[in-house]
């Protein structure tokens, strides 16, 4: 479908020769080039203004796929002069329609403006061909205009970082304060001296290496692999379903780079400098955590993670370019550490923390980083280890936790050790963040702001501004209103022992609402056999089995009864404070014989 | 290298299996053998965070991974028992 200003334009087009046909009014004449060279004029010029990538710039990106600072300056040069010739050829036109004889304008409009920007093109040709020595100056270009059409130019694109100024802090490491001009200077060097064959599976640990790896690689339009893990199994696996990727570690990165510190940069960059990336260019790679079966992998488009940054920061209140540094506790590899770890701050202008703290004792270290308001991005586990610490933590201005729900009484205890608010995101690899909600104070979730949720049968599914289709989540949601839901639980936790259905998550609830129980879980064994018992882990250090079991069977029908009913200190979670099916397992395994035997 | 543990390593031990809730005897652990990965005993990250969490309740250290000897802390039984006698303030 044609959009209005597409039928505006093909009217004027069909109203000229219309018009001159039938008029005897030769100025009309002039109508033609005045209307083209303003349209040309606007389209050029338009492009110059700050914050925008210059039309000529994009041409070059699109057709040669070439963003290198040389090119990128050049290109905006070139825009210029476009946009300056335009200008006369206006002002030409106007002068001619207003007062040359009617035979004059004509020869002009007809013959002599063609010929002008013939002369451009061929000149500017001529140049590139000497300063770039380009072999084919206009074959590209005509080429690649006859095939695809204006349809590249006008798709959307964004900025690779979104700081305005290149003196600003882009990272800070213990040791060093990297500005954006030196992560542009280290992105192109590396840019220049690796040429990139297939997809990157990107380890880095330290946040300036994963980030710096990750824009090279978007430069060369190479797909950047981020697996939950780094175990040997993991990776042969990828490599071998992706048999020309390339695994990078710190100790690459750390190579490469030292290499370069020697040597002076090449090039004096300014925020022009920033390349472009298109909105539907594939970038990254994820994996689902596995809690609910295998891996599976979801791939980001560029402007889906532009667009949820930009809205994950509008739903926390942040504005661009504020004085903020983002720490986290996650893995750069973690939808929920990418997102808000390195997109965020890449698209907001802020500086980020190139280490991941661990230790309650490194939490409180990073957060004294001077000039910075500081958000830290972390999880309930690494959370509660601070609250337990009984360390001392200024200097936070929020605290966002994700990976698994929070109760209402550690979140508040959270507030109270940062003396900060505590914001939770839930989210999923699928879709990144959905919802947030200041756990505190509200057990509802609001829906980011312009995201649409559906409910259709107990299937959910989300829509989001960057996303072209609405994605199916793997929880299950109750709306409150057009904004806000809860959490009811997972799809596929719905258990049937003897008959009767309920789900682990209802289970869970009743067994963590009996006074004393701190937390607690249940577990189904696999390939559950009709007389299979349920499992559960219990912290309740004092109560006793049987003060439990007790309560439980006020609340349960006996089917649904723990057999055995374990004690433990914690509840057994991986790094991402998640509880899997595999650590449940674990436990119960070992626990049971010990059991059985008191 | 011993296989023997020291009386300060035997407490760390016992230490170790009540903090862990370990269901193992607390000889059991050879000083040197790995404490941590699919070898040795099979703790994860997470144990260490509960386990720095534990030496900081019951030995008053504060464990930070900017200390140059961090990694070698947890290593195994006997480096761990060594930094924390080092350490200690109680």
């Amino acid at each position: 479908m044609l959009q209005l200003r597409q039928y505006l334009q093909i009217a004027l087009f069909l109203a000229y020769p219309i018009a001159t046909y039938f008029s005897t009014h030769a100025r009309l004449l002039g109508l033609f080039p005045l209307f083209i060279y303003t349209m040309l004029l606007w389209r050029f010029a338009r492009t110059l203004l700050p914050q925008q990538e210059p039309l000529v710039t994009r041409f070059a990106r699109v057709i040669y796929g070439d963003n290198t600072p040389e090119v990128t300056h050049y290109t905006r040069k070139v825009t210029w002069l476009w946009s300056v010739f335009f200008l006369a050829m206006l002002l030409e036109s106007t002068s001619l329609t207003l007062y040359a004889r009617p035979a004059t304008a004509s020869l002009f409009f007809n013959i002599f403006n063609y010929l002008f920007v013939a002369g451009m093109f061929l000149l500017e040709g001529i140049y590139r061909k000497i300063h770039f020595s380009q072999s084919d100056m206009f074959l590209p270009l005509i080429r690649f205009f006859w095939k695809q059409g204006m349809r590249r130019f006008t798709a959307a694109a964004w900025p690779l970082i979104g700081h305005t100024q290149l003196q600003t802090r882009f990272a800070i490491r213990q040791d060093r304060i990297f500005s954006c001009a030196d992560f542009l200077n280290d992105v192109f060097y590396l840019h220049e001296n690796l040429t990139l064959t297939g997809k990157v599976i990107n380890l880095c640990e330290d946040r300036y290496h994963f980030t710096v790896l990750f824009a090279c690689a978007i430069l060369q339009r190479k797909i950047s692999i981020l697996p939950n893990n780094a175990l040997p199994f993991t990776l042969q696996q990828l490599q071998t379903e992706f048999a020309d990727s390339h695994i990078f570690r710190d100790a690459d990165l750390a190579t490469l780079l030292t290499k370069k510190h020697n040597k002076p940069d090449k090039l004096k960059i300014s925020a022009n400098s920033i390349p472009w990336i298109d909105a539907d260019q594939a970038v990254a790679i994820l994996y689902t955590s596995g809690s609910t079966g295998k891996p599976v992998a979801w791939q980001k488009c560029w402007g889906q993670l532009v667009t949820h940054a930009k809205v994950t920061a509008n739903a926390l209140d942040l504005q661009k370019n504020m004085p903020i540094c983002v720490i986290a506790t996650v893995a750069s590899q973690h939808m929920y550490g990418f997102e808000h770890s390195i997109i965020l701050p890449m698209q907001m202008g802020y500086t980020f923390y190139a280490g991941k703290p661990f230790f309650a004792a490194d939490i409180q270290a990073a957060l004294t980083l001077p000039q910075h308001e500081i958000i830290l991005f972390s999880t309930p586990r690494h959370l509660k280890t601070c609250v337990d610490s009984q360390l001392i933590f200024s200097n936070t201005q929020y605290v966002i936790s994700a990976t698994a729900q929070l109760d209402k009484q550690l979140a508040i205890a959270i507030e109270e050790t940062f003396a900060a608010p505590l914001q939770e995101i839930y989210g999923c690899t699928e879709v990144g963040g959905i919802a947030t909600r200041r756990s505190a104070q509200d057990d509802r979730w609001k829906l980011m702001p312009d995201y649409q949720l559906m409910i259709a049968n107990e299937d959910c599914y989300i829509q989001t501004p960057g996303d072209h289709k609405k994605i199916k989540l793997a929880d299950k949601l109750a709306r409150i209103d057009h904004h806000h839901f809860t959490l009811l639980g997972r799809h596929d936790e719905n258990i049937n022992i003897a008959g009767k259905r309920i789900s682990l998550t209802d289970l869970n609830i009743k067994l963590t609402s009996i006074k004393g129980v701190e937390e607690g879980v249940f577990y189904l064994p696999e390939n559950s056999i009709e007389d299979t018992r349920l499992s559960a882990l219990v912290v309740a250090p004092n109560l006793s089995i049987q003060e439990i079991k007790c309560e439980l069977e006020k609340m349960l029908d006996p089917v649904f009864l723990p057999r055995p009913l374990i004690k433990v200190s914690q509840l057994p979670r991986n790094e991402m404070g998640k509880i899997t099916y595999a650590l449940l397992k674990n436990i119960v395994a070992l626990k049971k014989p010990a059991l059985f035997s008191s | 290298m011993s296989h023997r543990q020291t009386d300060f390593q035997q407490e760390i031990a016992n230490f170790l299996i009540e903090s862990l809730q370990l269901e193992m005897p607390a000889a059991d652990i050879t000083p040197d053998a790995t404490l941590f990965g699919s070898e040795g005993l099979g703790l994860d990250s997470i144990d260490i965070l509960e386990l720095a969490f534990a030496i900081q309740k019951r030995y008053g250290i504060t464990i930070k991974s900017g200390d140059s000897n961090n990694v070698n802390i947890f290593t195994s039984l006997s480096t761990l028992s060594d930094y924390i006698q080092q350490h200690k303030k109680v």
